[in-house]
């Protein structure tokens, strides 16, 4: 198990790992987005929408924004990352490229 | 490390630039004459819900929902932007006078059959008023100032008689007071009511020709003597009928009681502004919001605040109405940083020309688009003669 997670681990410190990530967290940004989940962002102003409950509305406004800001925060923070890391990895330190990789 | 430094790295470039792609042109935000572009896409919606009868009931049973108030401001708030609007824009006068006049029909008409716990929380009714016949200065000075902004686009003389009653109940209620504290709740007195209707009662001063300069005069020596917190030197948001300080300086409450009391007293107007700003306003990487409470207060939250974002301590509603302090005072930095963190954070949708803010609502959208518009009615007033 440890050794899985240290797998997974590596696979997402690396420049193909981030953009994985990046994919990932765009894809589901759209899911919900075009799920229609924005508008139970309105619960951020205390209003919750006609014909859901307050556990509801919190979980899918709760949901949305979370992937709202993980998709302009951090998808162009791991694309920018992973261009950088694959840089320095060719570049800079091919030995510390080595080592990761054994 | 490498990885790790590569993520560091890779935040330190984006998130100082991330501003750059939600910072808004400022022709879009700010017109001295005209109506800004932004502000004629928030208009469209809300002329779309006075005009669209099931989709106005489905956006306002959703704010009633939560709290019945909002509906109410959210009446205000338009009639004010539209009456802003006409003035800039003579071509649309004729249209939005007509959405006014609804407006104002309808909100006189609910309060007249359901009094007015229809437009109050429901803790209107938990004890009684202080002062019998129960009346809200929440209601009589927006109401008041609803019909008073109508009129100062065009003369209606059927509301002259309704505008009148309002302000004689208005300065009936503050005259019982030694403090000139009038109740929107029972024994409950608020910063922002008393600086609405003040507002709405130098604007009928010029429109019917009275003189309450005295009254309004009074009430502000009041409020610096009585009102004043001690640490922020900010206006509290919250009294008793005898001046006992209930909520101290409130976001929610400041902001827009600044911009009504420029109508009336710049120089305490400016004064609180910069104070409030000091105390409330918040700026980070090119984005701006405001907090509810200075750093001084620790206390319950009010329903009015909306949300508060933890560590940054975002208020939704005071970040909505610091627009309007800040559009009134022309501070274009603090407006382009607050329309910043508005179209990052409180997720715009645009659609057949409409905008509207999904993490907003009617009222909060309301509030926005009257820091758009803002600035002619005011200066109507100031240039008239009593």
């Amino acid at each position: 198990m440890n050794k899985l997670k240290r797998l997974l681990f590596a696979a997402a410190l690396s420049p193909q790992g981030m953009v994985a990530w990046s994919v990932f967290i765009s894809i589901t940004f759209a899911t919900v987005h075009l799920a229609g989940w924005r508008d139970y962002a309105t619960l951020l102003t205390g209003t919750i929408p006609i014909g859901s409950s307050v556990h509801e509305a919190a979980i899918r406004a709760a949901a949305y924004l979370i992937c709202y800001f993980g998709f302009v925060l951090a998808v162009p923070t791991l694309l920018l990352a992973a261009v950088i890391l694959h840089v320095a990895l060719k570049y800079i330190s091919p030995v510390a490229h080595t080592n990761e990789l054994d | 490390m490498l990885p790790i430094a590569s993520l560091l790295l890779a935040a330190a470039v984006w998130l100082p630039s991330l501003h750059f792609f939600f910072k808004p042109r400022q022709s879009s935000i700010w017109s001295a004459t005209g109506v800004p572009p932004k502000a004629v896409e928030m208009a469209a919606r809300h002329l779309s819900l006075w005009t669209n009868p099931e989709e106005r009931r489905k956006e306002l049973a959703r704010m009633r929902r939560s709290n019945a108030e909002w509906d109410f401001m959210g009446r205000t708030f338009l009639v004010l932007s539209l009456a802003e609007m006409s003035l800039r824009d003579t071509l649309s006068k004729a249209r939005h006078l007509q959405v006014m006049d609804t407006i104002i029909a309808e909100t006189v008409r609910l309060e007249s059959e359901h009094g007015i716990h229809f437009f109050l929380m429901p803790y209107s009714r938990g004890r009684p008023f202080m002062e019998l016949p129960e009346r809200s200065l929440f209601l009589d000075s927006e109401i008041a100032l609803m019909i008073g902004a109508r009129r100062m686009v065009e003369e209606k003389t059927e509301y002259r008689g309704e505008l009148s009653r309002r302000v004689a109940a208005m300065v009936d209620r503050m005259k019982r007071s030694r403090e000139l504290a009038a109740e929107s709740y029972p024994n409950e007195c608020w910063l922002f009511d008393h600086a609405m209707a003040l507002a709405a009662i130098r604007i009928a001063d010029v429109l019917d020709g009275a003189d309450h300069s005295a009254l309004i005069q009074q009430w502000i020596a009041t409020a610096k003597a009585k009102l004043i917190q001690s640490q922020t030197g900010l206006l509290v948001s919250s009294y008793t009928t005898t001046g006992q300080h209930l909520d101290g300086p409130e976001g929610s409450s400041i902001w827009l009681a600044i911009h009504c009391l420029k109508l009336v007293d710049e120089e305490f107007a400016r004064d609180q502004y910069m104070r409030a700003k000091r105390e409330l306003a918040r700026t980070l990487c090119g984005f701006a919001w405001s907090k509810e409470w200075p750093a001084s207060r620790q206390g319950p939250r009010d329903i009015d605040s909306g949300a508060v974002i933890p560590v940054l301590e975002v208020s939704a509603g005071g970040s909505g109405l610091a627009f309007i302090a800040a559009s009134s005072f022309e501070d274009m930095r603090y407006l382009s940083e607050l329309h910043t963190t508005l179209d990052f954070a409180a997720l715009p949708e645009r659609r057949d020309g409409r905008l509207k803010y999904c993490a907003s609502n009617q009222v909060g959208d309301a509030a926005m688009l009257y820091s758009l518009v803002l600035g002619p009615l005011w200066n109507r007033v100031k240039q008239s003669k009593l």
